[in-house]
């Protein structure tokens, strides 16, 4: 008999953060079906094995960039560069007084999408948490404030993360034959 | 791109509205909401979405699926259960080894490692080498076409499904292509890093062996389901290094 310990702690987290990974999976995936599938793959990877990926971070940190590598593993599927993803520069000195203009994740057209389906082609064996910080900021347009909060990680963590993720993936960009 | 007035994106709205952010973000979100009517009214679009997404996704099926995977992951211990099963792969095994591999008494799945270099190109790993944090090429060699998973336990024990990525079941494999399509990143961890490439002929699940390797039992030829083999080898991850307060891995 399956523990009802582990059914009871599951329970818990979907009642508690499913709507949340399921409206970011949506959001990303634009399709219902698809975004079912994802929340629940989401759920068991965390139940099965892949919450010891980041032991310090909290749960809601880690489904989040599980449900965001999932979903970004699906774009990729049949995906082809367009060129929508501007450049893979990382700004190091931002204003905290003036941020950048906030971006809703729920909002965006074509070019969004076509975006996020660019870098998912430069994303592939990237870990969750570098690929959650590279869509946030490259596709997302959040601050690196507001990205190492959603991580739960030092703001100069987080633009390490990025800029070491900016120098591999402007590498496969090229072997792509993409570069914007 | 339009910020439309709102204060505070998406993804923060949600760690608020799901309660998962520390104290003193809360009080300042709150703050923050208290004085845009904008991000109170994203905040209501939320709440009103969560309120009605149990009846639209009801926990039912997942917890089935859950239940599904570590019933399986569990059977493969249940040593009565598998006679019948172990009759029947010893004579496929036996048969396979015959025929593919006449002799050849080391294991039949090799697994390789690849890290980057300078120039452009990739080297080989060596056992026991020391790696930073640059993506990883994973190389399985096995008998023959079939299913592989790349699995790794670093030194803090923590089990990392590599290849296919965080899934519950092994991948297709073509035998003519030992380079599998997806990198792996090193373990931000200091220390020994196992690595255990899994290959059957059959497709075939990974809760037992995610179960086992946490449960500290290594992967061994004498402990595996019947079917499958393993091939393994390790590194020594550099860890990421020191940046100030909040940094989890800090050395």
């Amino acid at each position: 008999m399956i523990g009802n310990a582990e059914v009871d702690q599951l329970e818990e987290l979907y009642r508690r953060y499913g709507p949340a990974i399921s409206r970011r999976v949506r959001a990303m995936l634009r399709d219902e079906e698809e975004a079912a599938d994802v929340t629940q793959d989401t759920f068991l990877a965390y139940m099965l094995g892949a919450s010891n990926l980041r032991g310090q971070a909290s749960a809601f940190t880690v489904l989040y960039q599980i449900a965001t590598h999932k979903a970004v593993d699906r774009l990729r599927r049949g995906s082809r560069w367009s060129g929508a993803l501007g450049p893979l520069a990382v700004t190091q000195d931002e204003d905290s007084e003036h941020p950048p203009a906030v971006v809703p994740s729920h909002q965006g057209g074509v070019e969004r999408v076509e975006a996020l389906r660019d870098l998912a082609l430069l994303t592939e064996g990237e870990s969750p948490q570098s690929l959650t910080a590279a869509v946030l900021y490259f596709v997302e347009g959040y601050t690196m404030e507001e990205i190492s909060q959603v991580l739960d990680l030092s703001r100069k963590t987080a633009s390490r993360l990025l800029a070491e993720f900016a120098g591999r993936a402007r590498t496969r960009e090229a072997r792509l034959g993409g570069a914007v | 791109m339009s910020s439309q007035g709102r204060r505070i994106p998406d993804a923060l709205l949600e760690r608020y509205l799901a309660e998962a952010v520390d104290a003193e973000a809360k009080a300042r979100f709150t703050a923050v909401l208290a004085q845009s009517p904008l991000d109170q009214a994203r905040l209501e679009e939320l709440r009103a979405d969560s309120a009605t997404f149990l009846q639209r996704h009801p926990p039912g099926k997942l917890v089935a699926r859950f239940q599904e995977e570590r019933r399986k992951a569990r059977w493969w211990r249940k040593p009565t259960r598998l006679i019948p099963a172990l009759a029947a792969a010893a004579v496929f095994l036996a048969l396979l080894r015959l025929v593919l591999l006449a002799g050849d008494t080391r294991s039949p799945v090799v697994l390789g490692l690849h890290t980057p270099e300078r120039d452009g190109g990739w080297s080989r790993v060596s056992p026991g080498q020391t790696l930073y944090s640059r993506p990883l090429l994973l190389e399985v060699k096995a008998p023959a076409s079939g299913f592989v998973a790349v699995l790794s336990q670093d030194s803090a024990r923590t089990v990392t499904v590599h290849y296919p990525y965080m899934a519950t079941a092994a991948a297709p494999y073509d035998v003519s292509q030992p380079l599998l399509p997806q990198e792996a990143s090193p373990s931000p961890i200091p220390g020994r890093v196992d690595m255990y490439a899994l290959y059957s002929p059959a497709p075939f699940e990974l809760g037992w062996a995610v179960s086992a390797l946490k449960e500290g039992r290594a992967l061994t030829a004498q402990g595996l389901p019947p079917g499958v083999l393993v091939g393994s080898t390790f590194y020594t991850a550099r860890g990421l290094r020191s940046f100030g307060p909040g940094n989890p891995y800090a050395d």
